[in-house]
C-alpha cells in the first residue's frame, strides 16, 4: 500500500468517519494521516461530528422480548469482576485516529516487506504496546498491537494457524477475566490474516490478548507502551 | 422518583447488575433497533444487531471512561460499526422508506419518548434541518443508513462525485450547527 495525497484521502474522509469503509480504504486512509496532520485533523473532526449524529437517528420499537433476550443472553456473560476505573486520559480523538496509524503503518511495512515477525520497530517501540501470539508450545505465530491511548487494536496471524474463527479476548491490568473485541477469520490461504478493530475503551494497560475459538489456544502477553 | 443516569447505569452494568442493564436496554432499544434496522434492513439481522450492541456494552462497562466519550454515543457507535459489518455480507438492503420518511420528518423536534436527552436529539435533528435538503438526504443515508457514497449516488441518481460532495459538506456544516467546531478545527477546506 502507498500512502495516497491530499486530496484522494480527502475524498474519502467523510465515508472513513461516518465507519463506511472497507478494511483496506481505512487503512489507506490512516497510513497517510500518519504522515499529514492536517487531514489528521479533518478526520478528526468528521469522525466527532458523525459519532455526535447517531443520537438524532432514527427510533424503532424492536419486536417484544427484546429486553428478556438481551437480559439471557448477558446471563451466558463471564461473571463479572469489580470494576476497574480507567486510566484517566481525556484526548481527542483525532489523537486515537493519529495512533492507530501508527500500528497500520507498521503494519503496511510488514506485509509490504514481506517481513514476518521481526521488523524494525524502532520507531514506533516507545509508544505501542505489542505482543507474540503464541501457542502452547511457545511457538510464535502472530502479533498484537496496541497504542497506549488508543482504541484501535490490529492484530496479524500467520498462514500456519488453522483455518477458522476465532474470538479476540482481550485482559486489562493483567487480569484473567477476558472481554471480547471481536472475530476474525483466519482462511486456509496460508497468508497473513491482519484484522483490525476498535475497541470502545482505553488500551493503556492492555496486558493480554487470545484468540479462542479454533483447535489450538493462542495467547500474546502484551507489554511496551 | 430521580433518573439514573447513564454513566450510573453503565457502572451498575460493570459491577453485574442486570437490573441496571434493563434500565440501559429501555432507555436506548429504540435507538439502537432503529439504527440497525435502518443500515441492515432486515428485522431480523438488526435485532441480533442491537442484542450483539447491548452485550458489547455489557462485557466493557468496567473500562469505560465517562470522561472520553457520552454513553449513548458510545454505545450507538458501537451500533452502527456491528450493523455496517453486518450489511458487508448483504449488500442488497433496500432502504426502508418508512424509515427514511422518518428521519426526513424528524428534523422537527420531537418532545414525547425522549424525555432521558431530548435537548441532544433536538439539537442533532435541529442541525439536520438546517442543511439543504439534497445534502440532508445524502447525510442521512451515509450516517443513518450506512449508504456508502457509491450507493447514495445510485439512490439519488446523481454522479459519485456530486454524492461525496453532498455527503462530506452536509457533515462539515452538521459539526458547524452542533457547535463542535474548537480552534483550528476548520482545515480551510470549506465548500460552497
Amino acid at each position: 500500500v502507498t500512502a495516497p495525497d491530499c486530496a484522494r484521502v480527502d475524498d474519502v474522509l467523510a465515508e472513513s468517519a461516518l465507519g463506511l469503509l472497507d478494511g483496506d480504504e481505512r487503512a489507506e486512509v490512516l497510513a497517510h494521516i500518519a504522515t499529514c496532520p492536517v487531514c489528521e485533523q479533518h478526520l478528526g473532526a468528521l469522525a466527532s461530528a458523525a459519532d455526535a449524529l447517531l443520537v438524532g437517528g432514527p427510533e424503532v420499537e424492536p419486536p417484544v422480548g427484546f429486553e428478556a433476550a438481551v437480559i439471557a443472553r448477558l446471563g451466558e456473560e463471564p461473571a463479572r469482576e469489580p470494576s476497574r476505573p480507567a486510566a484517566h486520559r481525556p484526548r481527542a480523538r483525532v489523537l486515537l485516529a493519529a495512533a492507530a496509524v501508527l500500528v497500520v503503518g507498521l503494519v503496511v511495512g510488514l506485509v509490504a516487506g514481506s517481513a514476518r515477525w521481526g521488523g524494525d520497530r524502532a520507531e514506533v517501540a516507545t509508544s505501542l504496546r505489542t505482543g507474540d501470539i503464541v501457542d502452547d508450545a511457545g511457538v510464535t505465530h502472530g502479533e498484537v498491537f496496541a497504542h497506549p491511548s488508543d482504541s484501535w487494536l490490529l492484530v496479524l496471524v500467520g498462514g500456519e494457524v488453522a483455518p477458522g474463527t476465532y474470538a479476540v479476548e482481550c485482559a486489562y491490568g493483567g487480569s484473567d477475566h477476558w472481554y471480547e473485541a471481536g472475530t476474525v477469520e483466519v482462511d486456509d490461504d496460508g497468508e497473513i490474516t491482519v484484522w483490525a478493530t476498535s475497541v470502545p475503551v482505553p488500551l493503556d494497560d492492555l496486558t493480554g490478548v487470545r484468540l479462542a475459538g479454533g483447535s489450538e489456544a493462542l495467547t500474546a502477553t502484551v507489554t511496551g507502551g | 422518583v430521580a433518573i439514573a443516569s447513564d454513566e450510573a447505569l453503565v457502572a451498575g452494568m460493570a459491577a453485574g447488575d442486570t437490573e441496571a442493564a434493563r434500565d440501559l436496554i429501555r432507555r436506548y432499544q429504540a435507538r439502537v433497533y432503529g439504527l440497525a434496522v435502518a443500515i441492515v434492513g432486515d428485522r431480523q439481522v438488526a435485532e441480533d444487531v442491537a442484542q450483539e450492541a447491548f452485550v458489547r456494552l455489557w462485557r466493557h462497562a468496567g473500562a469505560f471512561d465517562p470522561r472520553r466519550a457520552r454513553v449513548a454515543t458510545w454505545l450507538l457507535t458501537i451500533t452502527r460499526n456491528a450493523a455496517i459489518d453486518a450489511r458487508r455480507v448483504r449488500r442488497d438492503t433496500p432502504v426502508d422508506p418508512e424509515a427514511f420518511a422518518t428521519i426526513e420528518r424528524a428534523t422537527e423536534p420531537a418532545p414525547e419518548a425522549l424525555a432521558v436527552h431530548a435537548s441532544e436529539v433536538v439539537r442533532v435533528r435541529q442541525a439536520l434541518g438546517e442543511l439543504p435538503t439534497d445534502q440532508r438526504r445524502a447525510l442521512v443515508l451515509a450516517a443513518f443508513f450506512g449508504r456508502t457514497a457509491n450507493e447514495v449516488a445510485e439512490l439519488e441518481h446523481i454522479p459519485l462525485g456530486t454524492a461525496k460532495t453532498r455527503i462530506r459538506t452536509g457533515l462539515r456544516r452538521a459539526r458547524t450547527a452542533l457547535a463542535l467546531d474548537d480552534a483550528g478545527a476548520d482545515d480551510g477546506r470549506g465548500e460552497p
